[in-house]
């Protein structure tokens, strides 16, 4: 398995256990962090599992087991990829930092577009990394 | 890869951007009381679970589960195009209605996607076995 795998795989399962804690954070007692809405956990763990969890776990097998190029490197460049993973993971910690300041304390809009910005980012340098990986073999 | 897979996977990478550029909109700039709000939301949902996470899982299973024996290694190639035909019009239809057709567009969309995958899923069911198994009959 490439480092880049290795990399999103293990990051989206860290991903899988904040989003966990975050849906079992909505049934605290009454008392503990009053000041955090339940609507900023609930989206916040909603997008730890689908795309902290989901979209890094299959982007890093994906990457792993598409159809490999015959010249050299056979997996192609792992720089998108590694921009993603980067991108992609700082978008997810401004949101759910901000979705929690933003909906908990009043807090300004500003990590909210800026977790937007890095995730579409990241987005794009996912489309990057696997479009050339998807093709038909050669016979 | 099979043209298929090439071109559900592909649609895939599309839906991914589309649905995460809707997605960076709702969440930078359309205010969360906003009229446009829910049917962004609906919008960005289809897009996200419908267009991206399925095709991507139907695209790579229909190219790696194990082959049968034969002419058709992959499965019936009308029941393929028929399950590939309605899951795209279902998507297509979905996606309209949440964007202001209405709900009876959102339903007949998901009847479709419904009835798409259901195809998918009888396609896939005979190739869930052991790998080899079935090839040495014929």
């Amino acid at each position: 398995m490439p480092p880049l795998s290795r990399a999103f795989v293990k990051a989206g399962f860290v991903a899988l256990l904040l989003g966990l804690l975050a849906e079992a954070l909505l049934a605290r007692p009454e008392g503990l962090w009053p000041g955090l809405p339940a609507a900023a956990i609930r989206l916040s763990a909603l997008h730890l599992l689908t795309v902290g969890w989901l979209l890094q776990v299959i982007t890093g097998v994906a990457f792993w087991m598409f159809p490999r190029h015959r010249d050299h490197p056979p997996r192609g460049s792992a720089a998108p990829g590694w921009a993603a993973w980067g991108l992609l993971n700082l978008g997810l910690l401004a949101r759910v930092g901000g979705e929690s300041w933003h909906l908990g304390a009043g807090g300004p809009r500003w990590p909210l577009q800026f977790s937007a910005l890095l995730q579409l980012a990241a987005a794009c340098c996912i489309a990057w990394l696997l479009w050339p990986r998807i093709r038909a073999l050669a016979a | 890869m099979p043209p298929l897979s090439v071109w559900l996977l592909r649609g895939a990478l599309c839906a991914l951007v589309a649905g995460s550029a809707l997605g960076a909109w709702l969440l930078a700039g359309e205010p969360l009381a906003g009229a446009l709000h829910p049917a962004l939301r609906d919008a960005h949902f289809t897009l996200m679970l419908f267009g991206w996470l399925l095709p991507f899982v139907v695209g790579t299973a229909y190219w790696m589960l194990p082959r049968h024996a034969g002419d058709a290694p992959r499965g019936s190639p009308g029941r393929t195009r028929l399950a590939a035909a309605a899951y795209t019009a279902g998507l297509a239809i979905r996606l309209g209605g949440a964007l202001g057709g209405g709900e009876t567009w959102v339903s007949a969309g998901t009847a479709l996607l419904l009835f798409g995958t259901a195809g998918f899923i009888t396609l896939f069911w005979a190739r869930i076995k052991p790998f080899g198994a079935g090839r040495s009959a014929s």
